[in-house]
């Protein structure tokens, strides 16, 4: 059976893994299913696919946010939409939780392409990114996410 | 100036000070928040916007509650509203009727006990808990229940001889309905059942309990208490009205956008299993989160969302 592996890892280690993964009879591709991720390691690109359906790499500084979409991961980015076929909280955890901030069940925004953040009632805020994406901080992340900003 | 004129005069005063204080607290705070996250600033802790909004609106609620007692006191109200504010058979010297205090000190304490449960539940003072939804819901359904046997009594006067048997008979009867409503509406796991039906047991027993314990002491209130029951449950009541109201906006709002990200779907993604498996939870979840928070406002639009979402499940 062919298991294709994707790698998560930093570049002086990446040829080694990848003799030893197909040593062991492994496929190392960037559509791989399983994620074979370092500790601490935060790629710096993601291949994503654009909407004309190439695959593409995103600068992980350009992402403004991450939200899921079916089985799909939707990057948006320059006012632009790019797809993964990704779980949520596997880019998460590849994602720098300095800049990387869960806010909702289902999306992660960088807060560094924050543009505007308006309270609203009920422990909610509203968010408005670069390129006028919207989004807000629901109730299970609202404790959180003061805490993490010490508002 | 009239008491009355003042009490008027600082109800809108509240009002408008609290929608200029408000929008600028919203302004500032926006522009603050914006600071901290994006370059990490540090600084005070800020009270919440729901705080400062929270603090008008009770203030201004206050000031509504001693408008509605500054009126009763004059007596200048309408018939209707003093038919159903009096006691004819006492006299007007009796304001609320015997049976209303009995039901709204029966609805408070089963709150408190309600409260107290949650808190053992949940092994903490949970602010969240301590709602003053529970209260007037209580309020209103045992004041609703209160007139029905004040009605009663004229026709069969023995209930006026039992009062407190009689509440306590009524009340269980409620309750029992309430938590089998909420159980079937609501789809609840069985741990949580099991906690809803202990809850509303324990509740029960010590209601019985109160209710069995008053009938040996007079049923006579002094006016003055009269005046703070019912003012608290009209305070509960109009607090409620206002903060469910701001809920069901965002619910709905909420609700929009998903219909109209679901519009979006090409009729591929609609048909995908995992899809319509996710949607279907968000649809059996409707009723509930209806159920447990938004009962007051706009009752008309809930079945229109419900209608939509079981259109497209199809």
């Amino acid at each position: 059976m062919d298991v294709k592996v994707r790698l998560c890892c930093r570049e002086e280690k990446r040829e080694e893994l990848e003799r030893m993964l197909r040593a062991g009879g492994f496929t190392v591709s960037a559509d791989g299913e399983l994620v074979l991720s370092e500790e601490n390691f935060f790629p710096d690109r993601f291949l994503v696919q654009n909407e004309r359906g190439e695959n593409v790499l995103l600068d992980r500084e350009e992402i403004a946010m991450v939200e899921s979409f079916n089985h799909d991961l939707i990057f948006h980015s320059r006012g632009e939409k790019f797809r993964l076929r990704e779980r949520l909280y596997v880019i998460e955890g590849e994602l720098p939780s300095d800049d990387f901030v869960r806010v909702n069940q289902s999306a992660i925004i960088n807060r560094k392409k924050l543009v505007k953040i308006v309270p609203a009632l009920g422990s909610r805020f509203e968010l408005i990114l670069e390129g006028g994406i919207r989004t807000s901080v629901s109730r299970t992340y609202y404790a959180e996410f003061k805490r993490r900003f010490g508002i | 100036m009239s008491v009355m004129g003042i009490l008027l005069l600082s109800f809108f005063g509240v009002l408008l000070l609290g929608a200029g204080a408000c929008y600028g607290y919203r302004l500032l705070l926006s522009r603050v928040l914006l600071s901290r996250i994006r370059d990490g600033k540090r600084g005070v802790k800020l009270p919440s916007y729901t705080t400062v909004f929270s603090f008008f609106l009770f203030a201004a609620l206050v000031l509504l509650v001693m408008i509605f007692f500054q009126a009763l006191y004059q007596r200048d109200m309408p018939e209707s509203v003093k038919f159903f504010l009096t006691d004819q058979q006492w006299g007007y010297n009796r304001i609320l009727p015997r049976y209303l205090w009995v039901f709204t000190l029966v609805g408070v304490f089963d709150w408190l006990l309600h409260y107290l449960f949650d808190c053992v539940r949940h092994k903490s003072f949970r602010l969240n808990s301590f709602g003053v939804f529970p209260v007037a819901l209580h309020v209103i359904l045992l004041v609703a229940v209160g007139y029905l046997l004040y009605l009663l009594e004229h026709v069969i006067p023995a209930f006026g001889d039992h009062l407190y048997l009689c509440t306590a008979i009524v009340y269980c009867a409620c309750a029992v309905l309430w938590t089998a409503g909420k159980a079937i509406l609501c789809k609840r796991r069985r741990k949580e059942l099991l906690w809803d039906f202990g809850r509303t047991f324990f509740t029960l027993a010590s209601v019985l309990l109160l209710m069995f314990l008053g009938s040996f002491y007079s049923r006579e209130l002094p006016p003055v208490a009269e005046w703070i029951v019912g003012g608290c449950a009209l305070f509960g009541l109009l607090f409620d009205l206002v903060r469910s109201s701001v809920q069901t906006v965002n619910f709905f709002s909420e609700l929009r956008a998903q219909e109209e990200e679901f519009a979006k779907r090409t009729q591929e993604e609609r048909e995908d299993e995992a899809f319509k498996g996710e949607m279907k939870e968000a649809l059996s979840q409707l009723p509930q989160r209806f159920f447990l928070h938004y009962r007051w406002a706009l009752l008309w639009k809930f079945p229109h969302s419900l209608a939509f979402w079981e259109r497209e499940m199809k």
